[in-house]
């Protein structure tokens, strides 16, 4: 299987005006109603899905015990 | 029926390397399998619908833009985030063996009645040998260690993101639909 490095290279949103990739956390896309682009200071109007968010919001909890159960030890 | 030590916990070298080598990849392709089905429920819309094409869940952004109008675009939700791809990237195995040469006996069949040819073709038993192995206890003790022959360190590395997860994502940054709304 051919692997690669970069993981998060990809991931986010090219802003329209300045093209800085703007990163988000599945807790922006589920709190948040618009994003600011941190270059420019163009402020975007977000439209996420009311299922979706639920959908995110689960899959965030998840991460987050995952995270915290990653190590351990007998 | 077999004897020799397979009562006593000894089994084959190999089969004691292969056991946790086994379930790594085991657990390795259950986790990819997860993986899948994570990616389908969150990126895309009735994805388990036969025969239908399945629909890419997306995000709608809007912004004005410097002559004044609103540019609405939308963005596959997947492209957006990072996605969270556990995978078994190193797994250590420390393990001491010790090591004993045995023989097997293959013991004959008892005689059958209804086995016309049984006279015939007498069975002899087998006598085969070969090393076979059980794992010892891991403790500082020098007795504890003294039992075992072999210590053995077995790892496994697994890369990070496959490939083709990288160009679906590069693929999904290109797709955005462009609107221009007059305020």
């Amino acid at each position: 299987m051919k692997n690669s490095k970069p993981k998060d290279e990809h991931n986010g949103l090219e802003c329209p005006t300045c093209r800085f990739k703007i990163k988000f956390t599945m807790m922006d896309l589920v709190m948040k109603k618009n994003i600011s682009c941190p270059s420019c200071q163009l402020s975007l109007n977000m439209d996420v899905p009311v299922d979706m968010k639920q959908h995110l919001q689960e899959i965030s909890l998840a991460e987050q015990m995952v995270r915290e159960s990653s190590s351990f030890s007998r | 029926m077999r004897k020799g030590l397979y009562s006593t916990g000894a089994t084959k070298l190999k089969n004691i390397f292969l056991a946790p080598l086994e379930a790594v990849i085991q657990a390795d392709i259950d986790l990819s399998e997860r993986i899948t089905q994570f990616i389908m429920n969150y990126g895309f819309d009735n994805w388990h619908e036969k025969g239908k094409m399945p629909k890419l869940k997306m995000v709608s952004f809007s912004y004005v833009n410097d002559q004044g109008k609103i540019e609405v675009f939308s963005l596959p939700v997947l492209s957006l985030i990072q996605l969270p791809l556990l995978r078994i990237k190193d797994a250590h195995f420390d393990m001491k063996v010790k090591m004993i040469t045995v023989d097997i006996d293959e013991q004959a069949e008892p005689p059958s009645l209804l086995d016309e040819d049984a006279d015939l073709k007498p069975k002899i038993s087998q006598r085969q040998s070969g090393i076979k192995a059980f794992l010892t206890p891991s403790t500082s003790s020098n007795m504890e260690t003294m039992k075992s022959n072999m210590k053995v360190r077995l790892n496994m590395v697994d890369g990070d993101m496959p490939g083709g997860i990288i160009q679906l994502l590069a693929m999904m940054g290109e797709i955005n639909n462009i609107k221009e709304i007059e305020l």
